[in-house]
């Protein structure tokens, strides 16, 4: 009887436990550290990456193996001169072929577009003129399709460089052109498919019919592989040009490898090929890696991974690839910074798996970052650092889910060694001693705004560094900016100038309530957060009646956005949005943040266009307002704190931070000099707004003064006042912004719900 | 006498061997792990040092914990006995009739077969600002409202939870109507019994072990509401409707463990005592 009671017992409180388990979230199934490790300590041999120097800072047109292994270039220098280059034996040095002629000179008006080289040793290109008139293409007599803005003259070179000028006619652009290994030159042109090139008579013969959904193509011996739109790859005997059986292994692990068929541009592809000695095998390369492939058969290995070197950096585009005799791989790429040749070279002496692994852990994507890893993998090859994700594009995890993931990764033992603490519980991560202390990293850094490394200052100690910042601005006339000195006084001023402006957009016309509340949140925010962490109910509540002062109903234009993604809130709170409109005379007061050096850009030369145009930090409820971006923390659980840490001090370093993906300025002085110094004039950029058919305005933008870089500098050096980075808040408050300013409900009602919200989560 | 012990012991064994499957199952999916979160209660979230009682006075001082306590007991005390007796109506009456009881018992059965994700969509569809009630509403004049965000709320979620419940408990009922015998009432009938006084002298005593049984699987079904209320409002809904597991699944995204820990030794004291409770209830009513 008594057993029968504690069988009871113990179903009972099973029964009341297990209504309680059931959603805990799952481990994933990551290979664990010792494995890496045991992996990594049995097996040797790995290709390495290196960078081969470029002959004079050139950019490359392209590249090619010659039948007797040399690898050449065809380049253009620093004067727009372009010529072909050799690698010399060494693989160091360069040696010039020919020049092509003078008169390819680059002007404003004249481009050397492409430069095709045959493995021959001839060479194909095209030169481009700009139009003074546009040339009407009439697609019929009521329908003009398009205008084309330029002459394009395409040229043979022989071995010497001789040129002569091909009759080819056609009205479509040039995309694309290569050489097959037999010397055939195939070009693709706009909306048409891929066609084999007569050099005499300029003829044009379809290579593959009914490809001009052709999205680019590539050779290996002879084989033409043709991708379209969807990423179906098609492939064609060049000999014959009849369609091939399809390669069903190949496309498999194309598929397989995850890669993206559809992100290319006109100078780079996602996939690049080559043949290899034998007559089967092949290259192929992805950002994914470098794999060899035997032609019809279901045999395909990966030899470089490309989370391990530059193919799996975010900003690296692929132009071209070549395998050499020796074994080496050459790969033609274009980064942010500049076109790029790395040598592939296997050593068996390297780790297959670099010994020792870096977790990283980023709530939502950050390609800065992914750019570091490659760079610092790259210098470092014994280490990998694998950046884990939570909230992707394509995940459908929401930020909660994502850190919930993360808590039990972290209480199994198996947690980021680096976190990035950008929307994460930053407080409660401090309090339960799971960050630690990086004073000594920054000590050891050069060249930091002292002012903004506060973000994660706590008693002293500094539990994560903000790589990247943003700094909130305000452009308008002079005068109008004079007047603005808060919150207050920038309502105020945004009522006086729609009363003697009627016409005019005094803020961007398609800020609705929560678009304008978020260029404004950041210099607010900082105000409404008590020491104990409650909100001072006034002030917010104040916030929402400015707002409301500010936003002007009848100007305002109805648009289907929602605030949503980190990357959208970044991208609406930017300034860049609206410099244009005040540059035209179409907006007169413009507010938010500047994020890269392109939304500077804009404003350095609206200001050296406009000199009545002036501007300065944002105020609002708060003064001197940084915004910090990527704060970089180390787990104190880790067990490779010390290599963490040294990657936080390469993450700082002036070579890491002048990444530039609009993620927010760099903190290093050094590298925002240089990338500021860098800013060429002559890009035009163009927009118009919703609510104005005729509002088309553009702006070239002009190189900043040194003077505009110092104002600007000097500004971001006065910043102390780090913003918010409670998403919770932003997210409350931005969201009854919409109704408040419309008048549905007031002020102290939105006050309310936001203190609702809040309350329930700085109670826990 | 010695024989009949021998008996008895053997057949206790292969009771004990028919039930030790999923005995160890339970041991080591449920009170093993609820014993590391009960050891755990006792420790620091991330250092494992021993932190003696503070989290659980962390834990009664927490005004969200006792808002979330008060709300889990409210949401209880409303939504168990009010589904128990409408089930109980709803049984009664479909054991009086003599057609298309089937059909009603599909029909009641549905809601249990309508996925999670999809009874938060239709709470979304029904209750948003711009939603089919709002909609409703403003075709009298009347002003509509975030219905999810405003008290309605709690009572948004107990309907969910009473119609979402309430054809199983009805299938309970009937299970228990049916092993009652005719022959009890037509003898109480003889006797001049009226329909009350057969529903109060017979249906209810023959029903109190089912109602225990029911009760019990109340209880614990009604803490799976959570999951449409997370759905559908997500980590901070209004605040009538937040509740315990609310609480828990935020302490555990900001790795807050060893209050959650806390919490839920507490929590899980509380459901065991009350199904104790009820058992007891039910062993001397056997």
């Amino acid at each position: 009887m008594k057993a029968k009671k504690m069988i009871g017992i113990i179903l009972a409180a099973a029964l009341s436990l297990g209504a309680l388990a059931g959603c805990g979230p799952s481990g994933g199934g990551r290979e664990s550290q010792k494995d890496t490790d045991e992996n990594a300590d049995g097996a040797k041999g790995r290709y390495l990456e290196s960078d081969i120097e470029l002959p004079e800072k050139t950019s490359i047109y392209g590249m090619t193996k010659l039948d007797n292994g040399t690898i050449r270039i065809a380049a253009n220098d620093q004067e727009g001169l372009a010529a072909v280059w050799d690698l010399k034996e060494d693989g160091e040095t360069w040696e010039k072929v020919y020049d092509m002629p003078k008169e390819w000179k680059q002007t404003d008006d004249f481009f050397l577009t492409h430069v095709a080289l045959s493995p021959k040793g001839d060479a194909f290109a095209v030169t481009s003129q700009t139009l003074e008139q546009p040339q009407e293409i009439q697609e019929s007599e009521e329908n003009v399709m398009m205008a084309k803005q330029s002459q394009e003259h395409f040229y043979h070179l022989d071995k010497e460089g001789n040129a002569t000028e091909v009759p080819l006619k056609t009205e479509e652009y040039v995309y694309r052109l290569q050489y097959s290994k037999e010397g055939e030159l195939l070009a693709q042109f706009q909306n048409m498919p891929v066609s084999s090139v007569h050099m005499e008579t300029g003829e044009l013969t379809d290579k593959a019919a009914g490809s001009d959904r052709t999205a680019f193509f590539g050779m290996a011996g002879n084989t033409l592989y043709v991708t379209d739109y969807d990423g179906n790859i098609e492939s064609l005997d060049l000999q014959t040009g009849d369609p091939l059986p399809k390669d069903e292994g190949l496309a498999d692990s194309i598929a397989q490898s995850g890669v993206d068929l559809n992100i290319n541009s006109l100078q780079t592809m996602p996939l690049i090929f080559t043949e290899g000695k034998e007559e089967q095998e092949m290259f192929y390369c992805t950002d994914k890696g470098l794999y060899r492939h035997v032609k019809d058969k279901n045999v395909t290995e990966l030899l470089i991974d490309g989370s391990l070197t530059s193919l799996g950096s975010p900003d690296m585009g692929l132009i071209a690839l070549a395998a050499a005799d020796n074994g080496e791989f050459y790969v033609l790429g274009v980064d942010s910074q500049s076109d790029k040749l790395l040598r592939y070279t296997y050593s068996k002496d390297a780790a297959t798996v670099p010994g020792t692994e870096l977790k990283a852990w980023s709530l939502y994507e950050n390609s800065e970052l992914l750019q570091n890893i490659s760079q610092y993998q790259k210098e470092n090859p014994e280490v990998v650092v694998n950046l884990e994700t939570g909230v992707t594009e394509d995940s459908g995890v929401t930020a909660s889910d994502a850190l919930k993931n993360l808590s039990t990764e972290i209480m199994a033992g198996n947690g980021p060694d680096l976190l990035v603490l950008d929307g994460l519980p930053v407080d409660s991560y401090i309090e339960k001693g799971l960050l630690e202390d990086l004073s000594d990293v920054i000590g050891d850094a050069e060249n930091l705004f002292p002012n903004l490394i506060s973000a994660a200052e706590r008693n002293g100690k500094t539990y994560g560094i903000p790589l990247r910042f943003a700094i909130p601005l305000i452009e308008a006339d002079a005068q109008t900016l004079e007047k603005i000195q808060d919150l207050k006084s920038l309502a105020d001023a945004a009522e006086d100038l729609k009363k003697s402006n009627p016409d005019k957009n005094i803020v961007l016309p398609y800020y609705d309530g929560a678009l304008l509340a978020a260029q404004l949140y950041d210099v607010c925010a900082p105000a409404w957060v008590k020491e104990d962490g409650t909100i001072e109910e006034k002030l917010l509540e104040e916030f929402y009646a400015q707002l409301a002062r500010i936003f002007d109903p009848e100007r305002y234009v109805e648009m289907e956005m929602q605030v949503i993604s980190e990357g959208y809130q970044r991208y609406i709170s930017s300034l860049g949005g609206g410099t244009l409109y005040v540059y035209s005379d179409k907006l007169m007061l413009n507010f938010g943040n500047i994020w890269s050096d392109s939304d500077f850009s804009q404003l350095a030369t609206m200001l050296a266009e406009k000199p009545e145009i002036s501007y300065k930090p944002l105020t609002g409820q708060t003064e001197r307002v940084f915004l910090p971006k990527t704060i970089a923390g180390v787990s104190a659980k880790s067990e490779r704190k010390e290599e963490a840490k040294n990657f936080v001090k390469f993450l700082l370093t002036e070579d890491a931070q002048t990444a530039s993906q609009g993620g927010g300025l760099p903190i290093n002085q050094k590298a925002l000099k240089g990338q500021l110094d860098q800013i060429d004039a002559g890009m035009t950029i163009g927009s118009g707004m919703a609510n104005d058919p005729d509002s088309y305005v553009e702006m070239t933008i002009q190189k900043p003064s040194k003077e505009a870089i110092q104002q600007f500098i000097g500004y971001i050096q006065e910043a102390d006042t780090p913003a918010l980075t409670n998403e919770m808040l932003r997210n409350a408050v931005l969201s009854q912004a919409v109704d408040c300013v419309t008048g549905k409900i007031t002020p102290e009602a939105a006050v309310q719900a936001v203190t609702d919200q809040v309350d329930l989560s700085l109670a826990e | 006498m010695r024989n009949n012990l021998m008996k008895k012991m053997r057949r206790g064994q292969t009771g004990f061997l028919f039930v030790l499957p999923s005995l160890l199952g339970m041991l080591a999916f449920i009170v093993v792990p609820f014993g590391d979160v009960a050891r755990r209660s006792f420790l620091e979230a991330v250092s494992g040092a021993w932190a003696g009682f503070a989290n659980y006075r962390t834990v009664f001082s927490n005004t969200a914990f006792r808002l979330a306590a008060k709300n889990t007991l409210r949401f209880e005390a409303i939504c168990i006995p009010l589904l128990l007796a409408l089930s109980l109506l709803l049984a009664l009456l479909l054991n009086s009739l003599n057609r298309h009881v089937r059909f009603f018992k599909s029909c009641f059965l549905a809601p249990m077969a309508i996925p999670v994700a999809s009874v938060a969509l239709l709470w979304k569809i029904l209750f948003h600002e711009r939603g089919a009630l709002s909609g409703l509403l403003h075709l009298f004049h009347l002003p509509g409202s975030d219905w999810m965000r405003t008290p309605w709320a709690f009572w948004i979620l107990v309907a969910s939870y009473v119609w979402k419940n309430l054809g199983y408990n009805l299938i309970l009922w009937l299970a228990g109507l049916s092993a009652i015998s005719p022959h009890l009432y037509e003898a109480a009938r003889v006797d001049g019994a009226g329909r009350w006084q057969c529903f109060w002298h017979i249906t209810l005593p023959n029903l109190l072990p089912s109602l225990f049984t029911i009760s019990a699987l109340s209880i614990l079904n009604s803490f799976k509401a959570f999951r449409e209320a997370y759905l559908a409002a997500g980590d901070y809904p209004h605040e009538s409707m937040y509740l315990l597991q609310h609480l828990f699944n935020n302490w555990y995204r900001d790795l807050s463990m060893d209050k959650m820990a806390a919490g839920a030794t507490l929590h899980a004291g509380v459901i065991f005592l009350l199904v104790l409770f009820l058992k007891q209830k039910w062993d001397r009513e056997e």
